[in-house]
């Protein structure tokens, strides 16, 4: 549970950033732009998100489920399988190349190759690439904040 | 300025700032962050000094070039000086910043070390300075920081070397 001051009992982050005026129409304003409107499949996005939240270990994060993503039809027993991703059939290369850039990210931002990215930019394109690049810079602030606020998973 | 994208651009444009370099790749996602981030800087609770001392925290822990370098305009205007700045660094706690600073560091670098636990003290001590409010910005503008970051190093957005230069403080754009 969160440690801040007037926050409600079991506060997700959503309730949280709430705390802070006139901020969330921007913050939902950027993540619909994110999730809806680069032409990164949000299944992709999914995948990034979830991988971080793992590697994060934000169970906030890990809990919750874009709808976006499932309705490009990312299912459980992917996400299940997630861990595994470097082996399991169930991962494409598009998959593989975004989880990679996605791990290194987290690990080492400063670890992130050339070849890290073109693979990517093979899978996604250009402008795909830095969607997807923003999309890492998000998923790994949002998580992080999940756990430095003590933000509950949702309801 | 010696900066080498890892996807290929024409023109950097003036600078490897967001708007100059391959974020225009997406331009309506980079307008969405935009307005977020500039909510975030312009439009807040807490002070610009506090806030860019966070921010020069965490470029100096993951080591941004760029981001280590430039100074947002209106913290320099509220007195956050160089010689401020320098104090910004390993030690912080046993240096000459005000405790309100020492405070806020102290909890930027728990955030990048390991969010899910931040010692009790340090959200202690952080309470003692900043209410509820102004600690959920701190801590939406440290993703930023931090994440951001990552994305100039991850696309090859900084450059080799750059001297200390003033820009300007974010702010929500201006309708087109």
């Amino acid at each position: 549970m969160s440690w801040l001051p007037g926050a409600p009992a079991g506060a997700t982050l959503e309730d949280l950033v709430a705390l802070r005026p006139g901020l969330l129409p921007d913050l939902h304003a950027f993540r619909a732009r994110l999730w809806s409107g680069t032409a990164v499949r949000p299944a992709t996005l999914e995948l990034a998100r979830l991988r971080i939240a793992q590697l994060l270990r934000s169970e906030a994060e890990l809990a919750r489920r874009t709808p976006e993503a499932r309705a490009d039809g990312l299912t459980e027993e992917k996400v299940t399988a997630l861990p595994r991703w470097v082996s399991d059939a169930a991962f494409d290369g598009t998959d593989r190349a975004c989880l990679a850039l996605a791990e290194q990210f987290i690990l080492d931002a400063r670890g992130v190759t050339p070849q890290h990215i073109d693979a990517v930019r093979a899978a996604l394109g250009d402008a795909g690439t830095v969607a997807f690049t923003v999309g890492l810079a998000v998923f790994e602030g949002t998580a992080r904040a999940t756990l430095a606020l003590g933000a509950a998973p949702p309801r | 300025m010696d900066v080498h994208p890892r996807i290929p651009v024409d023109d950097l444009g003036a600078d490897a700032g967001f708007r100059g370099g391959v974020l225009r790749l997406q331009p309506e996602l980079l307008d969405a962050f935009l307005r977020y981030y500039g909510n975030l800087w312009s439009h807040g609770v807490l002070d610009h000094a506090t806030k860019e001392a966070a921010r020069i925290r965490n470029a100096r822990v993951v080591d941004c070039r760029w981001c280590r370098n430039v100074r947002f305009a209106v913290a320099r205007e509220e007195g956050l000086t160089e010689e401020v700045v320098a104090l910004i660094d390993d030690g912080h706690g046993d240096g000459a910043l005000d405790d309100r600073t020492k405070a806020v560091l102290a909890y930027v670098d728990a955030f990048i070390l390991d969010p899910g636990a931040v010692p009790g003290p340090v959200r202690a001590t952080v309470l003692r300075h900043l209410d509820t409010p102004q600690v959920v910005e701190l801590t939406l503008i440290l993703g930023a920081f931090l994440g951001f970051a990552k994305l100039r190093m991850a696309l090859g957005l900084e450059p080799a070397a750059m001297p200390t230069r003033v820009v300007p403080t974010p702010d929500v754009p201006a309708p087109a």
